[in-house]
């Protein structure tokens, strides 16, 4: 297996399309079979695709989607098309078309394409502005199984939760999800860390609206406990929400939990509900779940990424390829050193190695064999020979 | 393959800015010409490609890195207002954990005064208990306690009752002597009882100077020597 990545940043999202085609031409000499593609959501993707397409050979794999920024072999970029080409290793891509309305059973849906393929492992870039992209991962585990392996990101843009687009082979979706699909035994390796540190009380969720606005905490108005928490008078909501996720104890289908400790999830505040009083989350909540306020340095951010990188490291010393999905919130957390984070996990890894990724509104990676869908940590997939 | 008009014999090219010719030559890839010509020619085309990606690899990165800049700036206004958040969340807090704070020190406290009760079980008469193990800071507290009470109320017998003793090491075994000496000091006189054989073995082995001390099995028995 061969691969390379490379970064072109273009005002001309079709030029950039084009020179990547080129760029991943002259470095694995010859066009890749396969492309893994992010695009800055500063593009147009339509044109990117076009550009790329243009200039690679009509039987390419191409999947990927949009993102708040990209991740390449040496680091991060902000504008940018990012690509990895690859040879040697049999793909396909495959899609649906939207989460809407039962992310679930869209997943299930996608689950049943990719099984005919006989993948032994799954990359998927789902939308999760409109979807549920913690429901659809369990639709793909309904038919594939709870610990079959399942990574990814979930595509991303500029923080305005309007749009994403997901790119499968000619077409881009948006609202939908795609996956590539990899065929042959191939050892992975997976690592999660966030670097956010539980703080206060643990609270229980007494009152839930739909799926994920959380109304009330023990009783009391949440919105009132996270203002009380963090003031009244915010210069950034969405930016709250980003800085101080909640800690989910999680404890729905499924065993996520070992003898020790229940598995925690760090997710985001999406938005403050003033009318309501409530909290909207990145993902589903249910009543009596517990959670706690979180926050976080840089230190310990930078700490956990590092941490990450050389967990996966010790799994698989000498990997073939790198994914890597850093959540959109500690890019903005970080702010300028967020290529600090990069290069202090890629230093962990074997020099060398081709990496590709982005950062992301939720990265998929599995905790203790099952894949779940987390925000804010910073994942490390290892892929073998 | 011969292009129609092979960009690099076509004279109007010679006017086009350089990333616009190296863009149309690097899409010359697939050249059958060139492949065939003269070995310098190749050679020469080889190299001008790989420049020509160089180039537009290093234009990409100074594209970025003038986005670098621009964030940076962005980021300056970010880090005040999220200082500002996070000496706010620490105080809330704070402020939060601060009754479980005050629990646990107040438990704290109550094991401290538990772990050193002097009781008056007669006219004179003071008895201290000790249960469990007497380490160092545990000694210094049973003798801080004693002397305290001696001195501020004074009593002419002391009653260590060591049954609840579970073991001494060399340096509690020589503080234990000094609290005996500073209270016959003070005018009491001490009385050891229920002392354990693994204990009684352990000051033996010592060489600790008992002699100066009464040592009696049990309470009942150090309670009547008192009377």
């Amino acid at each position: 297996m061969r691969a390379a990545t490379v970064s072109i940043v273009h005002t001309d999202a079709l030029t950039a399309g084009r020179e990547v085609a080129e760029e991943l031409t002259f470095e694995l000499g010859g066009p890749p079979e396969t492309v893994l593609l992010f695009v800055s959501s500063q593009h147009d993707p339509v044109q990117v695709l076009a550009g790329l397409r243009g200039r690679l050979p009509a039987g390419v794999v191409v999947a990927g989607c949009s993102s708040f920024a990209e991740i390449n072999t040496d680091e991060g970029l902000t504008s940018s098309v990012t690509a990895m080409g690859l040879r040697g290793i049999e793909c396909a891509a495959f899609k649906v078309d939207s989460l809407l309305p039962d992310s679930r059973r869209a997943g299930h849906a996608l689950a049943e394409k990719v099984r005919g393929f006989g993948p032994s492992l799954l990359v998927t870039f789902p939308d999760g502005i409109h979807g549920s992209p913690a429901a659809y991962v369990r639709g793909l585990q309904d038919v594939l199984g709870a610990t079959f392996p399942i990574v990814g990101g979930v595509s991303a843009e500029h923080l305005a939760f309007e749009r994403t687009s997901q790119i499968c082979n000619r077409e881009v979706l948006t609202g939908g999800a795609v996956a590539l699909a990899i065929r042959g035994t191939r050892a992975i390796a997976t690592a999660a860390k966030s670097g956010f540190r539980p703080l206060g009380a643990v609270r229980t969720v007494t009152r839930v609206e739909g799926k994920n606005l959380i109304l009330e905490l023990d009783g009391k108005p949440a919105l009132r406990i996270y203002k009380d928490f963090l003031g009244h008078a915010f210069r950034d909501q969405q930016m709250i929400g980003i800085e101080f996720p909640l800690l989910v104890i999680l404890d729905f289908e499924g065993s996520y939990m070992d003898s020790d400790e229940r598995v925690n999830v760090v997710r985001v505040v999406r938005k403050l509900d003033e009318e309501k009083g409530g909290l909207l989350l990145s993902s589903e909540i249910a009543v009596g779940m517990k959670i706690r306020l979180t926050c976080s340095t840089r230190d310990d951010l930078l700490l956990a990424a590092a941490q990450a990188a050389e967990e996966v490291h010790r799994k698989m010393p000498s990997p073939s390829l790198a994914l890597v999905f850093g959540c959109a919130g500690r890019k903005l957390i970080l702010g300028t050193r967020y290529q600090e984070e990069i290069r202090r996990a890629f230093s962990a890894l074997a020099p060398g190695v081709p990496k590709v990724g982005f950062y992301t509104y939720g990265e998929l990676c599995p905790v203790r064999d099952i894949t779940l869908c987390h925000d804010e940590t910073f994942t490390v997939v290892l892929l073998g020979a | 393959m011969h292009c129609d008009r092979c960009i690099l014999e076509d004279e109007s090219r010679a006017e086009l800015p350089l990333d616009a010719f190296l863009s149309d030559f690097l899409a010359c890839d697939a050249c059958t010409e060139a492949a065939a010509g003269p070995l310098a020619l190749r050679l020469a085309l080889d190299r001008l490609r790989q420049s020509a990606h160089s180039l537009r690899r290093t234009r990409s990165l100074l594209r970025q890195r003038e986005k670098d800049l621009e964030a940076a700036l962005e980021a300056t206004a970010q880090y005040e207002a999220r200082i500002e958040n996070m000496e706010r969340v620490y105080k809330q807090s704070t402020r939060e954990l601060e009754p479980h704070v005050a629990v646990v020190e107040k438990q704290a406290e109550t094991i401290r005064a538990l772990s050193a009760p002097i009781l008056e079980v007669g006219e004179g008469v003071v008895a201290m208990p000790i249960i469990g193990a007497l380490d160092g800071e545990r000694a210094a507290l049973v003798t801080e306690a004693l002397l305290a009470r001696i001195h501020a109320q004074p009593a002419r017998w002391v009653i260590l009752d060591l049954t609840g003793l579970d073991e001494v090491d060399d340096t509690t075994a020589v503080a234990f002597l000094r609290v005996c000496a500073a209270l016959r000091l003070l005018g009491a006189r001490v009385v050891l009882c229920g002392l354990r054989s693994r204990v009684a073995q352990e000051l033996v082995r010592l060489g600790a100077d008992l002699s100066a001390l009464q040592m009696l099995p049990t309470l009942r028995a150090a309670l009547a020597r008192c009377r």
